[in-house]
C-alpha cells in the first residue's frame, strides 16, 4: 500500500531547462513593454517615492519626517487597522467560499449555465449598485422590510457588513470562474489512482488538489487583493469621504489627503502600504513553494 | 444522450449571439448617431476653442478680427415686459413685447427709449381697458395678430386672437378654436405662422400681414415649441428633433444632420417646454443663423457645414441667459450686424471689428464646485468692461454626469499642484482653511485696503473671514437669517433663551405653529447660521458642550413648534412646502442649500400669514427692489417686525466667496477682476446682500418719482400667492402690494446689518455631520449625547488626517 | 463523471441530497447576483412619477417601507427610447468607450503577451526582481499615482486626448502577470526540444507559445476588457473633452428624476459586457491555468 506521501511522488517534476540561458533574445520580447512601463508606470511611481521625501507644495526635502508623520497619524493607523481587517475578512471569506462553489459546480455539471449570473456583479457600474443598495439597505429599504427590523445599515458596526457583502457581491462569481478553471487542470490521473487507493473524498483533495491548486491560488488571491482596491468608489458613493469609523480604509484616507493638497503625507503612506502588500505577496509566494521561477522539485 | 443535444444547441446559441450582438451594434450606429454632420461643426468649434492666447507664445502675428459686443443702455422710465421681436423701424429698430408696449432703438446713441406713438388706437383701448394680452406679434408693415385671455368663470377661460390690419382695423381670428392658445410667429417674409399650442399634433397656419387671408399649411406630429423660418422651409421644434417643412409643397423634409447635432441638446425637453437656449434666423436665401450658448453660425440648409461667426465663450452668448428675438443688419453682406435681444431685457449689439485680435491675449479661468449665479453676472459684466480679456468660467460639478465631489476636488487639487490651477477660485464649497495653510491662496488683504480706498464694505463681515491674521478671500454677498414675529413677541429678545421663551409662550392658533419650520433638518439649518463657528475649539477638536448646548436648542424649538398640529396637518405641510426636490439619491450635497432648505425670509413671512404662525425663521439676501422690499411689504401687510436671529454672536453667511490663486500667471488680470467684482457694477444679486456698502445704499434709492418729481411710495408691483389644496381648490392665500419703503426702514436695515459680528463659516463636513446627527437627535431617534458622540467621531477623522 | 457506487439506498438518497442542496445554494447564490439586475429591469421600465411616489419613505426620511412591485403599474419605454434615439451623447460615449477598449486590448496583445513570454521562456538576471516590480506595480491604487501620472502626462502633451488613458492602460502590468501563468503551465520537454531541432526564438513563441496558451491569453484578455470597460478614474483625472469620456462617465449623479433613465443607461451598459462573456465563456473556461494539451 502506497503511504500518504507517495501521492505527490507521482507528482515528480522532472527538471528540465524551459528557460534559454544567455542571450539577448529576451529583449526583443520586452522592450516595448520595458519602455512604457517605465514610462507609463515606473516614471510616476517614482514620484511618488520622491514625494514622500519631500514638503507638499513647496518641493523641499525633509528626509523621514513625512513617514515619522504618517506613523503616527491616528486617521492613518485607523485606517490601515480597518483595511488589515476588510482584506482579512474578506479575502479567506472569498477564495474559500467561491473555492467550495466551484467544487460543487464540478459535481454538478448542469449548475455551470448559473455562470453568466456570477459575472454580472462585475459588469454593473457603481452608481447603479449604490442605487440598488440604497434601496437595499436603507431603513425604509427592503432589507428591513424582509427582516421586519428598522436599521441604518449604511451607519455603524452594519456598515462594515454592507461593504464586505460590497465585495462578495462583486467577487465570488468572477472568482468562482477562476476557480473553476483552474480545477479543470488538476491532473485526473492522480485523483483517480488516490481514489483506486481508497483515499476518501476529503483526503483527495487536501493532497492533491490543493496542491495543484497552488499556482492558481497565488494568482487568484493576488487578483482579489487588488479588487479590494475597487470597492472604494462604492464605499465613497454610499458614505462619503468620511464613512463611519468602521469602513474608514486608506483610500479614504489617501483621497482626503489629496484634496487637502496633503501630498507628501500621502505618498509616505502610499509607499508603507506597497511596501506592506509587496512583502506579503513574496512571503506568500515563498510559502506556496511557487517562486516565479524553476519548479520546485519535490517528491 | 441528452447532454450532448444541450452542448450543441449551446454552440448554436453562441452563433446567434454573435450574430445578435453584431445585429445589435449596427443598429445602434443607424439608431443615435448622425456623426458625419457634426464632424464639420465640430471642426469648426474645435479650431475656435483651440486659439487659445497661446498662440501668442510662438511669436506669431495674432490672428485679428472679431466680433465686438456692445449692450445698450435702458432711458429713464423705459419698461419692457416681456419682448418678443426686433424689427427695423425707420433708421433704428423696434422693440416688441407680447404686451403691445414696444421701445426703440437708437442704434447710434445705442439708447432704448419708450415708443408709445407705435400702439395703435384699438390696441391702447384694450389696455385701458385692462385686457390681458399674452402674446402678440408685429409685422413690418404694422400688422399684428395678438391674443386676448378672458375668463368666463370660475375654472373656465378663453383665448381670443385677433388680426391687426395694417391700417388698424381688428378683425377676430377664430380658425383655432378659443380653447386652445396658439403660438404665433413672424416670419419677416410678410407672414405670420400660428401654432396652437399644447396638444399632441399641432396645425400649422399662415396667415398673410396685408389682409389677414388664412391657409392651412400641413399638419405636424408633436407638441411645437418653437417655430422659425429659413430660407423656403419652416422649422419646428418638436422637443427632441428639429423638423423641417417645404413651404411650397407642405410636405415634411428629411433631418438637416449638421443643423441637429449643432442644435442637440439645446431643443425643448420632452415635457413639452420649450427652450429658449438657441435661436434661428433666417438669412440670405437658404441661409439660416443659429444663435446658442456655444455661439453664432451662418449654416446653408441641408450644407455639411456650420461657420461660427462668433464665439459664444467670448461674449455673453454663453452666459445664461435665454434668447427672445434676433436682428440681422446688412446680412447680404460678409460681417452683417447682429442685434441679439435676451430674456432679462438685455439688448446687445455684435459689430466686426477687423482690427482687434481674434481672441483676447489675456486669459483668466474662474473656478467653482457648483454652478454660481452671482459669478456669471459678474463675468458678463466684466467682459463688457475689459473686452481683451477672455474670462473662462469652469464649473467642477455640472451635474449632468459622473462626477462627484471628491473628483472634482481631486482634479482641482491636481490642477493646483501642476502649478496650471485657475487664477480665480470661488472658495464656497471648497476647503479653503487646507488651501491657505498649503500657501495655494494669496492674501488679499492689500487688494481690500485698496479698495477701502473708493468704497465702503460691511468691513465687520469681511474682517470676521481674516484667517490667521490674512485675508484669503472676500465674500460678494452675505445672507442673514432673521427673526420674524408680532412686534410685542419679538420686543424683549436679545439671546437665544428669551427666543425660546417666546415661543413657548405664544398661543399659536389651530393649524398654526410657532415658528413654522416643522421639520428637523429645517430647524437646525435655520439655526445654525450663528452657531457654525463655535463648533469647535481653538484647536480644532469639538467643542462638545457648544454643539451639546445647539442641539438642545434646537429641540427645544422643533418640539415647541409641533405641539401644536397633528400628524396629518405636518404632512400637508411638507407637501407644501414641497421637500422632493431637494432629496436626491445620490451622497453630495451643496453648502447653498443650506439657505436654500432653511427658508427665505420672504417665505417664511408669507407662510406666517398665510397659515398664523406666531414667529417665522428665515434668510434674507438679495436685491431690494427684487427681494427686500418685497419682503418688508409683506411685513407690513401682516403687521409683523424683524430682527436679527439671535444666537452666539451675529453671522451672516458668506456667498460667492473670491480668491486668487497664489501661482496665477495672469495674477493681475485675476486681481484685476476680483477688484471690479467687488465694485459698484452690480445691480442686484441673486440671495445675496451685496458686501460693498455704497452698492446697497445705492439699490435702496427710490427710483420711483410721482408727478412732481418726488419719490413715491405707491406700489409699483403686486404679488400673490397662495396654497393649492391637495383637491386642487385653493387654499389660504396673501396679495401683497410692494412698494419702496421711507429711508428710515433702511436705516434701521443697515445698521441692522452693520452689526453683525461674525461670520457663518463651517467646514462642510462638520456642518454636514451635524445636521444629520442633530435631526436624528431632534427626532428622538437616538439621545442628544449619542449625536454628538457621532459628531465628535467624525470629526476626530477629519481633524486626524 | 464517473458513476458512483453506493453501498446502500441510506446513502444514495443522502447523496442526492447533498447534490440537491448544493444546486439550491448554487441557485440561490446565482439569484442573489440576478437580483439587482432585476431591479434594474423593472426600474428602467418605471417612469419618474412612480419612483417617487414607491421611494416617498426614502426621500422624505418618514418611517415606512419602500414599496416595490416588479412589474411597474405604468410600464413605460420612455426611458429606452430617450435613452437610444434622442440621446447622442450615450451613443458617442459609447463608442468612445468600444474604440478605447479595443485599442487597449489590441495594445496589450502586442506589448503584454511578449513581455509575459519573456518572462517564462529565458532567463536573464534581474528576471525575478523585474516581476516582482511588475507585480508590485499594481499594488497602488489610482489615487495615489494620479497627480504623477498627470504630469508625466502632461510632459508628454498627452492630456486631454484619448491617449492620456490608452497608453498606460496598454502598459499596465496586469494582463502581463495573468498571462505569465498561462505560458508557465506550458511543458517543458516542448520547449527544450524545440530548441534542440534549431527552431528560433519566434517560431517557437509564435508556433509553440502562443497556441498553446491561447485560452489563458483570451481569458486574460476578458478580464481585461472588464477592467477597462468599466475604468472611472483616469478618463476623469487626465480628460477634460467631455465628448471623449467613456460610457462608464456617462451616468449622471442618480436623482429622482434620473432614476430610471440611469436604470436603463446602465442595464444597457451591462448588456454588453455580458454579451462578451457570453461569447467568450468557453475559452474563460480555459482559464488562466491553460492546461497544455496533447503534447
Amino acid at each position: 500500500m502506497q503511504s500518504r506521501g507517495s501521492c505527490s511522488s507521482i507528482w515528480r517534476n522532472k527538471v528540465k531547462r524551459r528557460r534559454r540561458q544567455g542571450g539577448l533574445w529576451h529583449l526583443v520580447f520586452l522592450l516595448p513593454s520595458l519602455l512604457g512601463v517605465s514610462l507609463f508606470l515606473v516614471l510616476p511611481f517614482g514620484d511618488v517615492v520622491r514625494r514622500s521625501f519631500t514638503t507638499a507644495m513647496t518641493g523641499e526635502f525633509c528626509g523621514l519626517d513625512n513617514y515619522k508623520n504618517v506613523f503616527q497619524n491616528q486617521a492613518f493607523l485607523l485606517a490601515a487597522q480597518n483595511t488589515l481587517k476588510f482584506v482579512g475578512v474578506c479575502l479567506p471569506l472569498l477564495l474559500a467560499g467561491s473555492l467550495l462553489i466551484a467544487l460543487a459546480m464540478e459535481q454538478l455539471p448542469f449548475l455551470e449555465h448559473a455562470k453568466v449570473c456570477y459575472l454580472l456583479p462585475q459588469a454593473m457600474p457603481a452608481a447603479t449598485v449604490v442605487l440598488v443598495w440604497r434601496l437595499v439597505f436603507e431603513k425604509q429599504g427592503f432589507l428591513n422590510g424582509i427582516m421586519g427590523t428598522k436599521i441604518d445599515f449604511m451607519e455603524g458596526g452594519a456598515s462594515f457588513g454592507v461593504l464586505v457583502g460590497t465585495y462578495l457581491w462583486k467577487n465570488l462569481g468572477y472568482t468562482v470562474v477562476l476557480w473553476f478553471a483552474a480545477l479543470k487542470t488538476v491532473p485526473v490521473e492522480v485523483l483517480e489512482a488516490a481514489r483506486v487507493d481508497g483515499a476518501g473524498k476529503i483526503r483527495c483533495f487536501i493532497h492533491v488538489t490543493l496542491p495543484s491548486l497552488k499556482g492558481a491560488a497565488y494568482t487568484i488571491t493576488l487578483l482579489s487583493l487588488l479588487n479590494t482596491f475597487k470597492v472604494f468608489r462604492e464605499a465613497y458613493l454610499i458614505n462619503g469621504a468620511y464613512p463611519p469609523r468602521e469602513i474608514y480604509l486608506l483610500q479614504h484616507v489617501f483621497s482626503n489627503w489629496y484634496t487637502k493638497l496633503d501630498f507628501d503625507k500621502m505618498a509616505a503612506g502610499a509607499v508603507l502600504t506597497a511596501l506592506v502588500l509587496g512583502t506579503g505577496a513574496f512571503l506568500m509566494e515563498r510559502k506556496l513553494g511557487i517562486a516565479s521561477g524553476e519548479q520546485k522539485e519535490r517528491g | 444522450m441528452l447532454f450532448t443535444k444541450y452542448r450543441n444547441c449551446l454552440v448554436k446559441s453562441k452563433r446567434m449571439l454573435a450574430a445578435v450582438l453584431a445585429g445589435c451594434l449596427l443598429t445602434s450606429c443607424l439608431a443615435g448617431c448622425g456623426k458625419s454632420g457634426k464632424d464639420a461643426a465640430d471642426v469648426n468649434m474645435e479650431m475656435q476653442d483651440a486659439k487659445q492666447p497661446t498662440s501668442q507664445a510662438s511669436g506669431q502675428e495674432p490672428s485679428l478680427g472679431r466680433y465686438v459686443e456692445t449692450e445698450f443702455s435702458y432711458g429713464e422710465g423705459c419698461m419692457l415686459d416681456q419682448g418678443k421681436q426686433i424689427l427695423p423701424w425707420g433708421d433704428g429698430l423696434y422693440l416688441a413685447d407680447t404686451m403691445g408696449v414696444g421701445a426703440r432703438a437708437d442704434l447710434t446713441a445705442k439708447t432704448i427709449s419708450d415708443e408709445a406713438e407705435a400702439c395703435p388706437e384699438v390696441l391702447r383701448k384694450r389696455f385701458e381697458a385692462d385686457n390681458y394680452l399674452t402674446d402678440m406679434v408685429v409685422a413690418e408693415n404694422g400688422a399684428r395678430m395678438y391674443t386676448v385671455f378672458a375668463r368666463a368663470g370660475q375654472n373656465e377661460w378663453y383665448y381670443e386672437k385677433y388680426y391687426l390690419s395694417p391700417d388698424g382695423t381688428e378683425t377676430p381670428w377664430d380658425t383655432v378654436p378659443k380653447e386652445d392658445s396658439v403660438f404665433m410667429y413672424y416670419g419677416r417674409d410678410g407672414y405670420f405662422y400660428v401654432t396652437n399650442w399644447g396638444s399632441e399634433t399641432t396645425m400649422v397656419y399662415r396667415v398673410n400681414s396685408e389682409d389677414g387671408e388664412t391657409e392651412f399649411l400641413f399638419e405636424v406630429d408633436g407638441k411645437v415649441g418653437y417655430l422659425s423660418r429659413g430660407g423656403n422651409c419652416l422649422l419646428l421644434d418638436t422637443r427632441d428633433a428639429l423638423k423641417i417643412y417645404d413651404l411650397d409643397t407642405r410636405e415634411e423634409l428629411e433631418e438637416d444632420k449638421c443643423l441637429s447635432d449643432l442644435l442637440s441638446g439645446s431643443l425643448g425637453d420632452s415635457n413639452g417646454n420649450i427652450s429658449y437656449g438657441y435661436l434661428l434666423y433666417p438669412g440670405e436665401e437658404d441661409s439660416i443663423y443659429v444663435v446658442t450658448k456655444k455661439g453664432l453660425y451662418r449654416h446653408v440648409l441641408y450644407g455639411s457645414v456650420a461657420e461660427q461667426l462668433i464665439d459664444g465663450s467670448l461674449c455673453s452668448l454663453s452666459d445664461n441667459a435665454w434668447f427672445v428675438d434676433m436682428y440681422v443688419a446688412g446680412a447680404a453682406e460678409e460681417m452683417p450686424v447682429f442685434y441679439l435681444m435676451f430674456e432679462d431685457w438685455r439688448f446687445v449689439q455684435f459689430v466686426y471689428d477687423a482690427q482687434v485680435p481674434s481672441v483676447p491675449e489675456n486669459m483668466i479661468t474662474v473656478y467653482s464646485l457648483y454652478e454660481d449665479q452671482n459669478i456669471q453676472m459678474v463675468i458678463s459684466a466684466y467682459r463688457v468692461q475689459y473686452p481683451q480679456v477672455y474670462v473662462r468660467y469652469e464649473i467642477g460639478i455640472t451635474g449632468d454626469d459622473g462626477v462627484t465631489r471628491e473628483d472634482a476636488l481631486r482634479n482641482l487639487a491636481t490642477a493646483l499642484a501642476a502649478g496650471e490651477g485657475p487664477d480665480v477660485l470661488l472658495l464656497d464649497d471648497l476647503p479653503y482653511n487646507s488651501y491657505a495653510d498649503k500657501g495655494v491662496l494669496m492674501d488679499l488683504s492689500a487688494l481690500y485696503e485698496g479698495l477701502q480706498g473708493e468704497y465702503n464694505y460691511f468691513d465687520n463681515i469681511i474682517n470676521a473671514l481674516r484667517y490667521k491674521d490674512a485675508l484669503y478671500t472676500i465674500p460678494l454677498g452675505f445672507t442673514v437669517p432673521v427673526l420674524i414675529g408680532d412686534k410685542d413677541n419679538l420686543s424683549g429678545i436679545q439671546s437665544a433663551e428669551d427666543m425660546v421663551s417666546a415661543f413657548k409662550a405664544a398661543k399659536a392658533p389651530k393649524g398654526g405653529t410657532k415658528v413654522g419650520l416643522v421639520d428637523a433638518p429645517t430647524v437646525l439649518q435655520s439655526l445654525m447660521f450663528n452657531y457654525g463657528n463655535c463648533f469647535t475649539k481653538e484647536d480644532g477638536s469639538l467643542d462638545r458642550e457648544a454643539v451639546t448646548k445647539f442641539i438642545e436648542l434646537g429641540k427645544q424649538v422643533y418640539e415647541i413648534d409641533r405641539e401644536n398640529l397633528t400628524p396629518e396637518e405636518i404632512a400637508e405641510r411638507d407637501r407644501i412646502w414641497n421637500r422632493w426636490g431637494d432629496l436626491e439619491l445620490g451622497s453630495t450635497r451643496r453648502s447653498n442649500q443650506m439657505y436654500s432648505i432653511s427658508k427665505g425670509a420672504e417665505s417664511a413671512a408669507q407662510g406666517m400669514m398665510m397659515y398664523g404662525d406666531c414667529f417665522g425663521i428665515g434668510t434674507l439676501g438679495g436685491g431690494i427692489k427684487g427681494s427686500i422690499n418685497p419682503f418688508l411689504a409683506t411685513l407690513e401687510c401682516g403687521k409683523l417686525d424683524y430682527m436679527l436671529l439671535p444666537g452666539e454672536g451675529q453671522a451672516a453667511f458668506p456667498m460667492t466667496m473670491f480668491g486668487i490663486n497664489a501661482a496665477s500667471k495672469s495674477s493681475e488680470h485675476a486681481q484685476e477682476f476680483v477688484r471690479y467684482a467687488l465694485g459698484d457694477w452690480i445691480d442686484e444679486m441673486y440671495w445675496a446682500i451685496p458686501v460693498n456698502r455704497d452698492v446697497v445704499v445705492k439699490m435702496e434709492e427710490n427710483p420711483y418719482k410721482d408727478d412732481k418729481g418726488n419719490p413715491s411710495y405707491e406700489p409699483y408691483v403686486w404679488m400673490s400667492s397662495s396654497i393649492r389644496n391637495e383637491d386642487g381648490s385653493a387654499g389660504p392665500g396673501v396679495s401683497i402690494e410692494v412698494k419702496w419703503c421711507k429711508p428710515e426702514v433702511y436705516e434701521a436695515f443697515n445698521n441692522m446689518l452693520d452689526s453683525i459680528d461674525t461670520v457663518s463659516s463651517c467646514e462642510y463636513m462638520l456642518r454636514d455631520t451635524v445636521l444629520e446627527e442633530g435631526a436624528k437627535a431632534l427626532t428622538g431617534e437616538q439621545s442628544i449625547e449619542e449625536s454628538v458622540n457621532a459628531i465628535e467621531r467624525k470629526l476626530q477623522l477629519y481633524l486626524a488626517e | 463523471m464517473d458513476r458512483i457506487k453506493y453501498k446502500n439506498p441510506g446513502e444514495k438518497i443522502s447523496a442526492v441530497c447533498g447534490r440537491v442542496a448544493i444546486a439550491f445554494a448554487v441557485f440561490a447564490l446565482g439569484s442573489l447576483f440576478l437580483l439587482p439586475v432585476l431591479i434594474l429591469v423593472s426600474g428602467s421600465l418605471t417612469d419618474a412619477y412612480e419612483w417617487r411616489e414607491r421611494l416617498a419613505p426614502l426621500l422624505l426620511n418618514t418611517d415606512g417601507r419602500i414599496g416595490w412591485h416588479w412589474i411597474p403599474d405604468y410600464p413605460t419605454g420612455e426611458h429606452f427610447r430617450r435613452l437610444l434615439f434622442y440621446s447622442p451623447e450615450f451613443m458617442k460615449l459609447f463608442w468612445n468607450s468600444v474604440g478605447m477598449v479595443l485599442v487597449i486590448l489590441l495594445g496589450q496583445l502586442a506589448v503584454g503577451v511578449p513581455a509575459a513570454w519573456a518572462f517564462a521562456a529565458f532567463e536573464f538576471r534581474g528576471r525575478r526582481a523585474l516581476f516582482f516590480l511588475y507585480m508590485a506595480l499594481l499594488l497602488l491604487p489610482f489615487q495615489v499615482t494620479q497627480l504623477s501620472q498627470y504630469l508625466v502626462l502632461k510632459d508628454f502633451e498627452l492630456l486631454d486626448t484619448r491617449w492620456a488613458v490608452i497608453l498606460p492602460a496598454v502598459f499596465s502590468t496586469f494582463p502581463v502577470f495573468l498571462i505569465y501563468r498561462s505560458f508557465e503551465g506550458i511543458p517543458a520537454e516542448l520547449l527544450e526540444s524545440a530548441r534542440v531541432d534549431g527552431a528560433g526564438e519566434f517560431r517557437i513563441f509564435w508556433q509553440i507559445g502562443f497556441p498553446l496558451a491561447k485560452g489563458g491569453i483570451l481569458a486574460a484578455f476578458v478580464l481585461s476588457f472588464l477592467e477597462n470597460w468599466n475604468r472611472m478614474e483616469e478618463p476623469l483625472a487626465f480628460i477634460r473633452d467631455k465628448s471623449l469620456w467613456p460610457l462608464s462617465l456617462y451616468l449622471p449623479e442618480i436623482s429622482i428624476e434620473q432614476a430610471g433613465f440611469a436604470a436603463c443607461a446602465s442595464l444597457i451598459t451591462l448588456t454588453l459586457s455580458l454579451f462578451v462573456f457570453a461569447l467568450f465563456r468557453d475559452s474563460l473556461e480555459q482559464g488562466i491555468i491553460a492546461g497544455a494539451v496533447k503534447g
